[in-house]
Order: structure tokens, then C-alpha cells, then sequence
């Protein structure tokens, strides 16, 4: 994904209507990499068998343990 | 320091109205008259009610004198975070956008614990929309730390924190999304409850992201907080996430020994980011656990790194499209800050979302089963150091620098993130006088066990709670 200050700028504006504090779009895109770079890591590591509601099922199958 | 009636703490005060050595609008009054003094010195509160607050004491008086049951919690004096509706007082979340917002009913978990026979003293300040682990807060005053209001609570639960360890109330409800109840308990000294994602009903209160989001309680004993629970936890129909279980027996729970438990000590989890007095403190409680009969071996906990940034990207889009419409029409209004940590999620696609969810079920799966099959808790850091400066944007540990609030939240995402319950318990003081704190994290509806468990360290006096010596 492009995360250049100028694409963030960019998108700021067209989300919010008012540029961003370009002295902000380097921390952002630092940040935003950062976090891409997790998905990267976690699109290799995903089982198919993985479902987005996974989780509130092995809750939900928890017992107290008395 | 105080009057002698807010040192007791919610069991005690429940004993003797329950017993008639002490009136609800006793412990109200002198609950009341300490809130007054100091609250605002500590900017504790954002709404104190007093007229709402001897209403329900006297109340619960009238039921004593009916000779009938108050309920377990009759006559304790609490306080909420202000995201939890409480009828005819306004619920802000600490915005300015919501600084008019009266709510029209209580919470479900505010009926539940007014039918506990609490007696609501008002609603505590707080990171603005919870949406931060420091507790500043431009438009209601920062939340300052009792043991030196020159530096922070911890967040988001600020007041909650603060409120506790100057006796203003004997028990707080806080939030914790990332850390918002262990943040503040490891910082101001408290024992703190993040309970497991699902037991405590949500319903009217303000989100910050509603697949992490736990209400639970910060008090001074674990017996407190199991009190509290066991008041709050169980079932909601209008709790979509509730997870409809019937809740433990918290109480019942507490004397349950350590011997034979299994703890695991994440060493790896903090140690190489945390200051050496928080390391000794946990490695503390460690030898606390043996010498109590539990056995401790070492752990560790798979893939941080990517389950941290993966819940981050997680909670950052939940809380962008809870704020979308705040934050276009009135970006403005939104402190600084926190816009920021905002806007960051209009920025995350919907793939990685639910990507994130995806992984989330699995990586859950591979903890229970790599960590939880091997130990029955977890031991670790609550905050990797003690509370900063509130002008502090750096903290330097073992010769780095980090960023001082994204420090902070540094070991409690992940739990969030599993949505299994900790408890965050006090471990000491600093050299230079200040609370240090850990957690005990435990597989899920193991609550009552976590509690329990550092109740049995307090027995030991392992565990020490202590007042803040703050009287304005």
C-alpha cells in the first residue's frame, strides 16, 4: 500500500475535507507501514479454516472452571 | 487522613450498614464531604451528584430499617467512568461534543449495580472517548496521580484510578479496551479488573471499539472487586457481544488456595522494555506465588508483535467508524490528539479488518493451547514502567526512548485482544515512592480465579494496599 505523505495527504483531505498538518503525514505513514506490514504477516499465517467470528465461538465454548 | 469510614472499603462498609453500625447515608455523607475536598485538585470527577447520592443512601437506610436485605453491595459509596449512562446525569464520555448529553435510563450494568444497593456518588473523568492510556483530558482537566499529581494516572479509567486510592468512593467502575483499567490501577496503586470480553453487559455505554471493549471495577482489595462482580458480571439480552453465560461465584471463589496452581511468568512478554524496579516487583510477586504453594515456571507468549499491531489495526477501525460522523462534521471539538488516533483508521482497509478478526480466532486458539494448556495464569508487567510525567512525550528505559503513552498501553493490548480476563494487583513502590504494578491474566471465565488468586498474595501480605497520603 502506498503510504507516502503525499497519499496521505491526499486521502486526509478526501476523507475529511481539510488537509492534514503535513508535519503529521510522516508520523502516520510511519505508523500506517507499520501496521501493513502486520496484515502482510498475518495474510501468511492465516488458516483457511480461520473465520472472522472465531473468536466469540471459543468464548463462548469457555466453562468456568468451578 | 479522611474520615475513618472511607478506609474501610466496600466489604467492610457493606458489613456494617448490613449490621447497622453505620447508616448508607453515613458512609455517603463522609464519602461525599472527601470527593468535595479533593476531587477537584485530582480533576477526579465530572459530575459528583450529591442530592442523587443521599437519595439512594437514605434508601437504603428506609430497606434496613423494613428489615430487609440492602442487596451485597448495600450502602457503598462508587463512582463510574463517565461512558456508562446513569439516568438523569449527563454521560460526556469526557468529549465537549457530548458535554450536554443527559441520559434518559440507567445502563444495564448501572441497574445491576444500584440493585446491589451501591450508592452512586457521580461519573469520573477520563481520556477523552477512552481513546487514550494517560488520562489527559483538555476539556475536564487531566487526571493527576495521587502520589504526584505532577504525572499521570494512566488511562483511559483516570478518575476511576485517582478516585479510589484517595478514598472518594470505595469501589470505581472503569473501562479497558487496551489497558484503561490496569493502566491506572498500575499506576495509581489499585487492584484492578479487566474482566473476560462478553461477562459484563456493554449496553448504553459509550464504545471505544466494541469488539474489545470490558466494563470491571478498580478498588483497594480483591474482595472488592469479586463483590463487584459478582454483582455486574452475567448475562444482558441487550448486550449483542454478552456472552450469556451465568457469572462465577466470585465470592465463593476467594478462599480457594494456591497450592498446586500453575503460574506462568511471561518474563519475555515485558522484561527487555520494562524499568528494573517493575521487573523486580513482578519477579517479587513470582516468589510470592511459590512461597504460597503455587508452582512457576517461565512462558512465553507466541507472536507479540504481530498480534499487537494486528489489534491495533483492529480497535483503530472500530473506533473510526464509531466516530465517522463526529469527525466530520465536528473535528474541531475532538482533543488534538486524539483526532489523530481517530483519523489513523479511516486509513485501515476492510480486508485488514477482517484479516485481523480471522487471526484473532486463531492466534486465541494457539495461546490457550500453547500457554493455557501448560498454566493456569499468566504473570506479567501491567506497565512497563512507573507513571510519567503529564509533560513527558519520551520515557527512557535501559538507555532507549520510547514514546511515553504508547509505552504505557504497551502490555495490555494483547489481552484485550484475547479477550481473556487479568487482574492488575500492586506489586511495591518505586524508590522514588511510586506504585508499581502487575497482572495476572487467565484463560477465559476464569475471573473469579484471577481475583482470587491475588487475594490469596494479600493474605500473605504480599500484596499491600495503600492510601495516597493527597489531601488537596
Amino acid at each position: 500500500m502506498d503510504f507516502s505523505n503525499e497519499e496521505i495527504l491526499r486521502h486526509s483531505e478526501a476523507l475529511f475535507g481539510n488537509p492534514m498538518d503535513s508535519k503529521k503525514a510522516p508520523g502516520f505513514a510511519s505508523l500506517l507501514t507499520s501496521l501493513d506490514q502486520a496484515n502482510l504477516r498475518v495474510v501468511d499465517a492465516l488458516e483457511d479454516a480461520s473465520e472472522p467470528m472465531g473468536h466469540l465461538l471459543t468464548l463462548k465454548g469457555m466453562r468456568h472452571g468451578g | 487522613m479522611g474520615d475513618d469510614i472511607t478506609l474501610l472499603g466496600a466489604a467492610q462498609i457493606a458489613r456494617r450498614i448490613k449490621s447497622k453500625q453505620l447508616t448508607a447515608t453515613e458512609a455517603a455523607e463522609a464519602f461525599l464531604f472527601r470527593a468535595e475536598q479533593i476531587g477537584s485538585a485530582l480533576n477526579t470527577w465530572i459530575t459528583l451528584d450529591r442530592e442523587g447520592a443521599l437519595r439512594e443512601a437514605s434508601k437504603i437506610d428506609a430497606t434496613i430499617a423494613a428489615g430487609r436485605d440492602p442487596g451485597p453491595l448495600g450502602g457503598v459509596p462508587v463512582g463510574l467512568k463517565d461512558l456508562i449512562d446513569v439516568e438523569g446525569l449527563k454521560t460526556t464520555a469526557g468529549s465537549l461534543i457530548y458535554r450536554d448529553n443527559v441520559a434518559v435510563r440507567d445502563a444495564p450494568i448501572t441497574r445491576m449495580i444500584r440493585e446491589a444497593g451501591a450508592v452512586i456518588l457521580g461519573k469520573l473523568n477520563l481520556h477523552e472517548f477512552a481513546f487514550g492510556p494517560s488520562g489527559h483530558n483538555p476539556h475536564y482537566g487531566d487526571q493527576k496521580n495521587p502520589w504526584d499529581p505532577e504525572r499521570v494516572t494512566g488511562g483511559s479509567s483516570g478518575g476511576s484510578g485517582n478516585a479510589v486510592l484517595t478514598a472518594q468512593v470505595a469501589i470505581t467502575i472503569g473501562s479497558d479496551t487496551g489497558g484503561s483499567i490496569r493502566i491506572p490501577a498500575s499506576l495509581c496503586g489499585a487492584i484492578g479488573h479487566k474482566p473476560t470480553f462478553g461477562l459484563v453487559t456493554k449496553a448504553a455505554c459509550f464504545p471505544l471499539s466494541w469488539s474489545l471493549d470490558s466494563f470491571g471495577p478498580l478498588a483497594g482489595s480483591a474482595e472488592d472487586c469479586a463483590l463487584m462482580m459478582a454483582a455486574i458480571a452475567g448475562p444482558d439480552p441487550e448486550d449483542p457481544s454478552s456472552l450469556q453465560v451465568a457469572a462465577p461465584d466470585f465470592t465463593g471463589a476467594l478462599g480457594t488456595p494456591l497450592k498446586g496452581v500453575r503460574i506462568g511468568h511471561a518474563r519475555s512478554y515485558y522484561a527487555n522494555q520494562s524499568e528494573p524496579e517493575v521487573i523486580a516487583g513482578v519477579e517479587a510477586a513470582a516468589r510470592a506465588f511459590e512461597e504460597a504453594g503455587a508452582s512457576v515456571i517461565e512462558v512465553e507468549i507466541p507472536d507479540l508483535k504481530t498480534a499487537y499491531d494486528t489489534a491495533t489495526n483492529f480497535m483503530m477501525a472500530e473506533a473510526a467508524a464509531y466516530h465517522e460522523k463526529n469527525v466530520r462534521e465536528r473535528p474541531g471539538d475532538y482533543d488534538p490528539k486524539v483526532l489523530e488516533r481517530i483519523q489513523i483508521g479511516f486509513f485501515v482497509p476492510a480486508t485488514t479488518y477482517i484479516q485481523a478478526q480471522r487471526y484473532r480466532s486463531q492466534w486465541t486458539a494457539r495461546v490457550l493451547k500453547e500457554v493455557f494448556g501448560k498454566v493456569d495464569f499468566v504473570l506479567a508487567a501491567a506497565t512497563p514502567m512507573t507513571a510519567p510525567l503529564r509533560s513527558a512525550t519520551t520515557v527512557t528505559i535501559g538507555g532507549k526512548d520510547y514514546d511515553a503513552r504508547g509505552h504505557l498501553i504497551s502490555l495490555t493490548r494483547h489481552i484485550n485482544f484475547l479477550g481473556f480476563p487479568s487482574t492488575g494487583f500492586p506489586t511495591g513502590f518505586s524508590e522514588g515512592g511510586l506504585p508499581l504494578g502487575a497482572q495476572l491474566i487467565g484463560p477465559p471465565l476464569h475471573d473469579h480465579k484471577t481475583i482470587a488468586a491475588v487475594h490469596q498474595l494479600e493474605n500473605t501480605g504480599a500484596v499491600q494496599y495503600q492510601y495516597a497520603p493527597f489531601n488537596g
